[in-house]
């Protein structure tokens, strides 16, 4: 089982990193490529089963793109073939259309799903955040500089039980295409779901998994619930 | 009809603080925000004192400020500072009044403020700092300030072009700013426990801006603190011109080169975050003019305010209260490494918690994955203590850390954490967030009374 970490080095802020070092503890088999931002993404030349992207700055965001463009065609063969891309934070908006700057420029993005995504610097966008993805309910939080528009029905990841959808009003959360998960939670999404990760474990091919500290981890995970589901501030 | 406005707004602000005090209030940042609503330009329209010292970045700015402050106080300098205030607008607003009188002329020598730097953008441009020191960039709070590059670029726009600069030849990330403007470096030399990869989980500056290829390190001391350079295109860290080329820490000394003179210094505290806060004070007093004899005479009698580190005795153990705080993920490791290196057997005690989320909301726990909790993965580390409505991700982030479920204790209550914590160990470690200072003041309050009685009893039985 092969995961490749992508710009791991600048796809990083918020404790988004934790992910893939959990990710690593709970699949002690699997093999994880870190590739740098110099070098070329190996899924290019190499089949894997999974790709991860973390949350970056609005320049990074940028320079990725820059990376990508060009490449559509084989992020879609992986896509259709199943691969697993798990995209948090900002970093899913490079698999929209474009992305509008303040200033009304529209940087050209991959187009791998039908939406676009829009800035709001300097104006942050803080939530907590709790959803359902089919009976999963998800727990997080979203900090950004953007919002996302136009998610079709059938390419939503999350349905918003509470907290900030895509977009301000919106029902729901992130996009899912295939195996493409873009979620704008960001920071531990693997560690503070532990439902979602066996969900990824056993899409990847696990029987029966089982979590690094899974005790811990639902312990905190049925604490937080619990928590989302009072009458507490989530904006 | 702006002259008027301004000064009732003056009049207003003062009269405000006025009552506040006689209320028994701080009056830090109302007298500020009343002066601000009532003249929204108060902050360009109010007199100058002749010198205007402010410190901005995003660790050390209150330790750095209180030491410039103090010393200037030290040598007969008439200042007004906003250390017991807020050092947003509002708060360097209420400053600025106490700076001149009722007719709005300066009655001060010097003006020494510390300043938020995500609230820059409203203070800087208007009080137009003579000297602006920056300790550092990294990355704080993702819900105030989102990633170093967004405070990057908020002091690189609204900073003035007239504004010399002391910046930290270390940073990578801060020594970058404003590269028109004039500007004296500080940096301290190669040291012993310095590496060349980095050990911290979260390095913001690891790859070159011009180029992309990953920077290699002549010495990395923490995160980005360091001295770089590129080995593809010839980027590098900026040279110090106040050089640290000497930490005695048996006589508690710091020597500081600058041109060819080096000098003695008495070294204020022990922890390198806080050396480099006393070499940011050293570097901006020296360009003011200060003279160096009173400043080395008067750095002997400056301590780390108690608020952030404080030592005491509970029966045989020794407690040290310290500063983590939370939701900064470099600062929390800065201390993280400090309790990890120290000697002994040992106990840390957590109580990090925001305890203004724990109120009526739930604080995002995503910080606690960038610190280096894996500091505390030591055999000498006997007793984890993580307390607080937060304890269950704290104890889940600390096996992710390595460490053995034995060594943990994990309690939602920080006073029942006290009860039942093991008490008979030589030292203690107490962190706290700015949040909980109170509660861990109280938290510190029944260690002493706890400890002390059943080191008590203990010593009875025998």
């Amino acid at each position: 089982m092969k995961i490749e970490v992508l710009y791991p080095e600048i796809c990083c802020l918020f404790g988004d990193k934790a992910n893939m070092r959990y990710f690593e503890m709970c699949l002690p088999q699997a093999e994880f490529i870190k590739t740098p931002v110099s070098e070329m993404p190996r899924f290019l030349t190499e089949d894997v089963d999974m790709v991860y992207f973390g949350s970056c700055s609005e320049s990074n965001q940028e320079r990725i793109l820059s990376r990508l463009k060009g490449k559509e065609d084989r992020i879609r063969e992986l896509l259709d073939k199943g691969v697993i891309f798990l995209m948090t934070g900002n970093s899913f908006e490079i698999m929209g259309d474009y992305i509008k700057k303040p200033d009304g420029e529209k940087i050209d993005a991959l187009g791998i799903v039908s939406f676009y995504a829009e800035r709001t610097i300097p104006k942050r966008n803080n939530s907590l955040f709790l959803g359902k993805f089919g009976d999963m309910e998800i727990v997080g939080c979203t900090s950004r500089f953007s919002h996302s528009y136009e998610i079709s029905e059938g390419n939503a990841f999350i349905n918003v039980t509470k907290g900030l959808g895509a977009n301000v009003g919106c029902k729901v959360e992130g996009v899912k295409h295939n195996n493409l998960f873009g979620t704008y939670l960001l920071g531990p999404f693997l560690v503070q779901n532990p439902h979602f990760t066996k969900y990824l474990m056993s899409l990847l091919g696990v029987e029966n998994p089982t979590l690094a500290f899974e005790e811990d981890a639902f312990k905190a995970y049925e604490v937080r619930l619990a928590e989302y589901k009072r009458d507490i501030v989530f904006e | 009809m702006g002259k008027i406005r301004y000064f009732i707004a003056l009049w207003a602000a003062k009269l405000v603080y006025l009552l506040l005090r006689v209320l028994g209030r701080n009056a830090t940042m109302y007298p500020g925000y009343i002066a601000l609503k009532l003249c929204p330009d108060y902050l360009g329209r109010t007199k100058k004192s002749p010198h205007v010292i402010c410190v901005t970045g995003t660790n050390g700015k209150t330790t750095t400020t209180n030491m410039i402050a103090d010393i200037l106080s030290e040598c007969g300098m008439n200042i007004v500072s906003n250390r017991y205030g807020s050092n947003i607008n509002t708060g360097v607003a209420t400053a600025l009044t106490h700076s001149v009188n009722v007719f709005g002329k300066p009655k001060i020598d010097a003006l020494v403020l510390e300043v938020d730097e995500r609230f820059s953008r409203l203070i800087l441009p208007f009080i137009k700092p003579d000297y602006l020191v920056v300790t550092n960039l990294f990355r704080d709070s993702l819900k105030r300030n989102a990633h170093p590059e967004y405070i990057f670029s908020i002091l690189d726009t609204y900073v003035p072009e007239t504004t010399r600069l002391v910046l930290n030849a270390d940073c990578l990330q801060s020594s970058q700013l404003l590269k028109k403007n004039e500007r004296v470096y500080f940096g301290i030399d190669r040291l012993d426990t310095d590496v060349t990869e980095c050990v911290n989980l979260i390095n913001d500056f690891s790859i070159c801006p011009v180029c992309d290829e990953k920077l290699e390190f002549n010495y990395l001391r923490y995160h980005h603190i360091g001295n770089a350079y590129c080995p593809k295109c010839g980027f590098k860290s900026f040279d110090a011109q106040y050089r640290l080329t000497n930490i005695d820490y048996e006589n508690k000394t710091i020597t500081v080169k600058h041109g060819d003179t080096e000098d003695v210094y008495p070294m204020v505290n022990r922890a390198i975050y806080n050396i480099y806060n006393e070499l940011a004070a050293i570097t901006v007093l020296s360009e003011f003019g200060a003279d160096k004899e009173k400043v080395m005479a008067h750095m002997n009698s400056i301590s780390v305010t108690q608020t952030r580190y404080k030592e005491l005795k509970a029966g045989k153990t020794e407690v040290i209260r310290t500063m983590a705080k939370g939701q900064n993920s470099v600062s929390c490791s800065r201390t993280l490494d400090f309790v990890g290196n120290e000697s002994g057997p040992r106990t840390v005690f957590i109580m990090v918690d925001d305890l203004f989320e724990r109120r009526d909301s739930s604080e995002f726990m995503g910080w606690i994955y960038d610190a280096d909790f894996e500091f505390l993965n030591s055999p000498d580390i006997r007793q984890i203590v993580v307390a607080g409505p937060r304890c269950f991700d704290y104890k889940l982030r600390l096996r992710i850390a390595g460490i053995s479920e034995d060594v943990i204790l994990c309690e939602e209550d920080e006073f029942k954490a006290v009860d039942i914590m093991d008490k008979d160990i030589d030292k203690l470690y107490l962190l706290h967030d700015t949040s909980t200072y109170d509660l861990a003041c109280k938290v510190e309050e029944k260690i002493v009374t706890v400890f002390t009685q059943a080191q008590n009893a203990k010593g009875g039985e025998q």
